[in-house]
This record gives C-alpha cells, structure tokens and sequence, in this order.
C-alpha cells in the first residue's frame, strides 16, 4: 500500500508560507541575489580596489597593469572595457599608494589615481565598448590656481577615496 | 566634467557618509557612539565603506588579527556588529558594497566575490518573519 503523507493544519500552512517565499524569490530575482563569482582577469597583478557607481551598476577593478569596467544587472556581471596603464602616461604612479577608480552612473566617465603627485586621469567610455582619454587634472595646480587659503596640500597628500558626486559625471569629489 | 572650480572645503573623516546623513536626536546620540567605534577601527588598520543610499549600515575589513581578516557589517540602529564574513586570503584588500548595503563585493586572490550581506527589502519576508503575539 501506498505511504501517505500526513498532512495536517499547521503542514498546510508551512507548505503555503514556503510556497509564497519560492514565488517571491522567483518573481523578485533583483532582490533574492545569489552569492556569485568571477575570476578578475587582471593580466599582471592583485586587485587593488573597487569602485562601485552610487546606482551601483558599474564597478572598477584597478591593478598595477590596467583598469577594467564591469556591468552589474541582475545577478550577472559582464566586463565592458579594459584601460591599459600605458594610456595614462602623463599621470604616472607613486610605488606604495593605493591605485583609485570611480566611474559615473551611466558609465560614461571614468576617472583614475595612481598617485604621481595628485593627478588624475579621465576617461569617456563609449557604447560600452570603448575609452577615449579625455583629460588629466593635477589637483596642485588646479588648486593653486583658485586660490583657496588655509589649506597645504603637497604632492605627497594621498588620495582615499574618489568619488562622483550623487553619481552624476559633473563633479568629483577628493578626499585627501 | 564640467568646466567649474574646484572648491576645498575641511571636513571630519567620513561626515558625507550615508549613516551620518540621517537627521534627529535620537539618532545622533547612535552616531556619537559609531564615531567612537570608527576611531577605534581606524587605530588597528580597519578599511572603512559606506553604501551611497542605505543610512544604518557600514562595512569594514578587520585586520586586526594576522590570519583572521574578516568582514564586518554594522548596524547603527542596533549600535552592534550584525554579520561577519570569513575571508580566505590575506592579502586582499579590495572590497566595496552595493547601494544598499545588501552586497558585499570582494577580491580574493583570482576571484571577485558577490556576497549577500543582508536579508533583501521584501514584503513577503517581512510578513512571515514578523512577531506574532
């Protein structure tokens, strides 16, 4: 004879509640994101930091030999675009300073600090697909050049953290 | 960019943070206390981040110990550490969080890992999971 399964009030209501969980985690897969991974594919070297945009589609991984632009949707991650070192010749690097990436909401700018005497590097990225360098700011001079009293910054200040702000690729914001 | 000027401004480590953007008394009394938590952070070497959008949580890396790095995941509002996170290798430094403070992103060695690192903003969780008396 055939063995069957008990199924009593509070069976019901369990099966109904897991039931009602599999449908939201199935329906709302933005949300239930599985833990994942992905292998660098840096060349040369470990992952210095990562940058992530403030709607957090967009994510910069920095190594010693290039940067790379990842897209995240969905759970999934896709590489975009890789920046060699070499395209940043007149930012050079200072040995022992953390190399910094950030890139804008819509993936379209993405700006880089390797030290070398508190310059950055911008890049515009294009469909996607491509960078173009688009300019180099030497925080130095720029500063200097406005004037702002009361405050010493030399070439041997460090970069913690860069980042656009509100995500938007107007403004940058520095912290020394 | 746009071609403005550059302005510098001081500002005290981390004011611009989203855990610190929350406005209210009592709310600065638990802000007061993370400050204290951040400074003792910041003297064994800890690395600090912060989610852009979600104001009660912040992320770090624990090195206080050689061969126990770990992450950390703080909750302002429960003033206490909620998560750790083991951490293979030693060496890698490199980690960030989503918005949302619901994704830990992390380097280890070849890898870069995606971890869940809070339970995600659901209605049907928050039905099932709340106190019925």
């Amino acid at each position: 004879m055939k063995e069957q399964r008990l199924v009593n009030l509070k069976s019901k209501k369990q099966l109904a509640v897991s039931e009602e969980i599999l449908t939201s985690v199935q329906t709302e897969r933005e949300k239930f994101i599985q833990n994942y991974s992905i292998p660098h594919k840096h060349s040369n070297g470990e992952v210095k930091s990562l940058g992530i945009s403030g709607n957090s589609e967009y994510l910069t991984s920095i190594a010693a030999d290039e940067t790379i632009l990842w897209l995240i949707k969905n759970g999934m991650v896709q590489m975009l675009v890789t920046i060699p070192r070499e395209e940043e010749p007149g930012n050079g690097m200072t040995a022992g300073v953390r190399p910094l990436a950030c890139i804008d909401n819509s993936g379209t700018k993405v700006v880089i600090f390797r030290g070398g005497g508190l310059k950055l590097s911008v890049f515009d990225i294009r469909d996607r697909k491509a960078f173009e360098r688009k300019d180099t700011i030497d925080v130095i001079k720029e500063l200097s050049a406005t004037g702002q009293p009361g405050f010493l910054v030399s070439k041997d200040d460090v970069i913690h953290e860069i980042r656009f702000l509100s995500g938007e690729s107007e403004n940058v914001r520095i912290h020394l | 960019m746009a071609d403005g000027v550059p302005a510098l401004s001081p500002a005290t480590r981390y004011q611009d943070k989203s855990v610190f953007m929350v406005q209210g008394t009592s709310v600065k009394r638990l802000q007061e206390q993370l400050r204290v938590q951040i400074d003792k952070e910041i003297d064994i070497k800890s690395s600090i981040v912060f989610p852009d959008k979600e104001t009660n949580t912040m992320v770090l890396l624990n090195k206080e110990t050689p061969g126990d790095h770990h992450f950390l995941v703080y909750d302002l509002l429960r003033s206490d550490y909620t998560r750790k996170v083991g951490k293979k290798s030693q060496n890698d430094n490199a980690f960030t969080t989503d918005q949302n403070g619901t994704l830990l992103i992390h380097v280890e060695g070849d890898t870069i890992y995606f971890d869940m690192i809070k339970m995600p903003n659901s209605a049907v969780l928050t039905d099932i999971l709340k106190p019925r008396y």
